[in-house]
């Protein structure tokens, strides 16, 4: 069920805090997993039961690939089974490849992406020996199915997850360090992301050889700005949700929209994942070749796969590559001093150029998008382009200082303690307010809809 | 340790409200229709095997919780003053401009072919003549007001397609062309999207040319203001109050005709008497139904007017407030709704004894 639905913040969740609350320490880890198998069910008993049967699959293998650790090929065709089990699921159910019967192709299959990358991650650990398999299936199963990250994210290895579970503190300061996160969550999601995701839809619906060139930047600031509010107000709101119950999931966004490099953006943008790639793909190859060429064409490849993995078809494809060639361009380059105002804007002008593709169903639409960005249509500004700067006059610039950070890095900066002291007083105040007016927002359909990516 | 504390602070603020507002709403007492927005509540979906398996169960429930939720038109409104004041003025589809509000027009698969083969087909065993004249909602009469990305000629096209689909002897009646002229009077509501008496009467001088009478002048009529805060479906959509609310006008010929009956009947034929405007609707929240609103769908009208000539009219709401300018000139007409009848037509109304036959509905019948 989405986070930001109104099911989910005034019943699911207060009730799922008071059974978590009374239950005794030893069984906690069960009563998540029930709230997780149960959260996963209002998806869809189809979707429970593909979830589910995958992660049990995957931890068949991992006991496999275990025990046969000793005989590395045999252990090696497991571990290729385990891979190929997850690129099988990505093609059934993130591509047009595979057509199946209708009910089941219409399932959301959120999260499915993230089951992905922590199966595969988790066969890889084993096959290295870096962790033991998890014996016991109900583990795993958390593991996997944990709700606050199954559709938000954070992508962590399995050790770590085992760790931080360990480490749990349940209180009821924690749960207001959670629910504030909740909040901030819920609004990056339901005033920005939406708002966003209307304004880019306008200017997605005028047809692209008309469109202002003024027009065209708003509509793809617009995308992206409404990329990172999705999938960061969905990572916040599941690291707020687990922190309820007393479990602290990492960061997964650091502002990544102003960064002063392509490599600094992928610092910044959806760690977890990001870490990911670089770990299980990029630095094990990495470690292996010499030449500098084919380093660069490792850098691009697996920039290439992260493109895939994001699944817009050949577009995101594209989008990967780019990056990976910016990030080779950059590494090659390092040298050649430039102010840091320079790197910013330069950082900007490349990233949006690589967002058109991301953002494109098709390379010709993403050229000729391109093509009215720069004012090839003759345009630069119209009377939709006057008419939607007006409308979200104010959402573009509160979203803009959000996005970049710069609130949160002044106040800790502060050098007077009472600035800290009174935005730490004005919280309870602040994150209420975002709730009651997140809850105004959503009221009239009961959940706010539009995602703009499903992973 | 400050830190703590306001943490605590949080948690029990945040907890108490969610928990105040699911138990309120859980144990909320409040009827199976939304008086503000003027339709049923969901409700509860029944449990099935397949709802569970594909979630449609949930998502019932869902927009039940969500219909039912503690304070929902508090909600409603304080969310169409957020998008009308800080976003993009668009609440819940319904786009707010200076003084008034416009559905904002959906690309979706419209019914114009089927509706003009329905037409077609009523023609088809019909002796008489037939008019069809559709109406179009204040976003297609005022569509230069919409966002520019919104398809402006929605409407026209809409009703360009319906037209060209009617079998050649059909009669148009051009409504769009005569309305979108006159659009600096107030001849749609600002709160609803259909039109005004004011907007009825210009048309009906057209169409009752067409009809073969002559119209009657607007100075013979006096104009009674029934009430001044009539909030439609627009409102209902929104809980937006700050468009004024608009007037209900009921327009009458001081020595015209008078309706000798009106005799309203349902599907199984049971007749029942009523009056040309139902005056206890005013007090309710949904005040347009005064015209004509019964919900039935046959009527037949009798007036003092004494041609023997008899009209048909197959009809939606837009018809409503438009029949009473008609009844000056006929002395019987029968009116069809289909939207509450079962069959086309039933016994209760030989369609052959009416000379002449009017399709008259709002651009929403075909949508």
């Amino acid at each position: 069920m989405e986070f930001s639905s109104l099911l989910f913040i005034y019943v699911i969740l207060p009730v799922s805090l008071l059974v978590y609350s009374v239950t005794p320490e030893k069984v906690k880890n069960a009563v998540l997993l029930v709230l997780s198998i149960l959260l996963c069910a209002t998806v869809g008993l189809e979707y429970l039961a593909i979830t589910a049967g995958f992660a049990v699959i995957s931890y068949l293998l991992g006991l496999l690939i275990h025990k046969t650790g000793k005989i590395r090929a045999v252990s090696a065709i497991f571990l290729g089974i385990g891979i190929l089990a997850g690129v099988f699921m990505f093609v059934v159910f993130r591509t047009e490849l595979v057509t199946f019967p209708e009910s089941i192709v219409s399932l959301p299959m959120i999260g499915l992406s993230y089951i992905l990358l922590n199966s595969t991650g988790y066969h890889i650990d084993i096959f290295r020996g870096k962790i033991a398999p998890e014996k016991n299936l109900f583990s795993y199963l958390l593991y996997i199915l944990f709700f606050a990250k199954l559709s938000a994210g954070p992508v962590i290895s399995y050790g770590s997850f085992r760790r931080i579970l360990a480490k749990r503190r349940h209180s009821l300061s924690e749960i207001g360090a959670g629910l504030s996160l909740f909040a901030i969550g819920l609004a990056k999601k339901v005033i920005f992301a939406d708002n966003f995701y209307e304004l880019y839809s306008a200017v997605k619906s005028i047809d692209v050889y008309e469109l202002s060139a003024v027009s065209a930047w708003l509509g793809l600031g617009a995308y992206v700005i409404c990329l990172y509010f999705t999938l960061s107000g969905m990572a916040d709101m599941g690291a707020g949700v687990a922190r309820c119950f007393g479990i602290k999931l990492p960061r997964s966004f650091r502002y990544p929209l102003f960064s002063y490099g392509v490599r600094d953006f992928c610092r910044r943008w959806h760690i977890p994942v990001m870490r990911w790639f670089s770990r299980y793909t990029a630095k094990p190859v990495y470690k292996a070749i010499s030449n500098p060429i084919e380093k660069n064409l490792l850098i691009i490849t697996v920039c290439g796969v992260m493109g895939v993995w994001y699944g817009r078809g050949i577009n995101s494809f594209i989008w990967g590559i780019l990056i990976g060639v910016s990030c080779v361009l950059e590494i090659n380059n390092s040298n050649r001093k430039s102010g840091r105002l320079t790197a910013y804007v330069r950082t900007f002008f490349v990233m949006n150029l690589c967002w058109i593709f991301f953002m494109g169903s098709d390379p010709v639409y993403s050229f000729k998008y391109l093509l009215a960005l720069l004012g090839g249509n003759n345009i630069l500004t119209d009377s939709l382009s006057s008419y939607l700067l007006s409308s979200y006059t104010v959402i573009i610039l509160v979203g803009i200082i959000i996005s970049t950070g710069a609130v949160p890095r002044l106040i800790n900066k502060s050098r007077k303690k009472a600035v800290r002291v009174v935005y730490e007083l004005f919280t309870p105040v602040f994150v209420t307010a975002l709730l009651l007016i997140c809850t105004a927002l959503i009221t009239y359909s009961g959940v706010s809809q539009n995602m703009i990516i499903i992973l | 340790m400050r830190k703590k504390v306001i943490n605590i602070i949080t948690a029990l603020i945040m907890i108490a409200i969610m928990l105040f507002l699911g138990v309120a709403t859980i144990f909320r007492k409040t009827g199976s229709v939304s008086y503000q927005e003027n339709r049923k509540l969901t409700q509860l979906p029944e449990i099935t095997l397949s709802s569970l398996m594909d979630g449609t169960y949930i998502k019932g429930v869902q927009s039940c919780f969500a219909d039912y939720f503690a304070g929902r038109s508090y909600w409603n409104s304080a969310n169409a003053v957020i998008d009308a004041k800080l976003c993009e003025s668009i609440v819940n589809g319904v786009y707010i401009t200076d003084g008034m509000m416009l559905a904002v027009p959906e690309n979706k698969e419209n019914s114009a072919k089927q509706t003009a083969e329905k037409i077609n087909a009523f023609c088809a065993d019909y002796d008489g003549a037939v008019y069809v004249a559709t109406v179009p909602s204040s976003a297609g009469v005022y569509s230069e007001k919409l966002p520019d990305y919104c398809d402006r000629d929605y409407e026209k096209k809409l009703i360009d397609e319906l037209y060209t689909s009617l079998d050649s002897g059909i009669r148009r009646i051009d409504a769009y062309n005569i309305l979108k002229m006159l659009n600096e009077n107030y001849i749609y509501y600002r709160n609803d999207s259909k039109w005004t008496g004011y907007g009825a009467y210009c048309v009906y001088r057209t169409v009752i040319q067409k009809l073969g009478f002559m119209p009657s002048a607007y100075d013979k009529y006096t104009i009674r203001h029934v009430s001044a805060d009539f909030r439609g479906n627009l409102y209902n959509r929104t809980q937006y109050t700050d468009i004024k609310a608009d007037m209900l006008d009921i327009y009458k010929i001081d020595d015209g005709a008078e309706i000798l009956s009106f005799t309203a009947y349902d599907n199984e034929g049971k007749s029942y008497e009523k009056e040309l405007y139902d005056m206890s609707k005013v007090d309710t929240n949904d005040m347009y139904k005064l015209y004509m609103g019964y919900e039935l769908p046959y009527v037949k009208i009798k007036t003092s007017v004494n041609n023997e000539r008899k009209l048909l009219v197959i009809k939606d709401s837009y018809a409503d407030c438009f029949i009473p300018f008609l009844a000056e000139h006929y002395s019987e007409i029968a009116v069809i709704a289909p939207e509450y009848a079962e069959d086309t037509y039933a016994d209760i109304i030989d369609i052959q004894e009416y000379e002449q036959t009017l399709f008259l509905f709002g651009i929403e019948s075909v949508f």
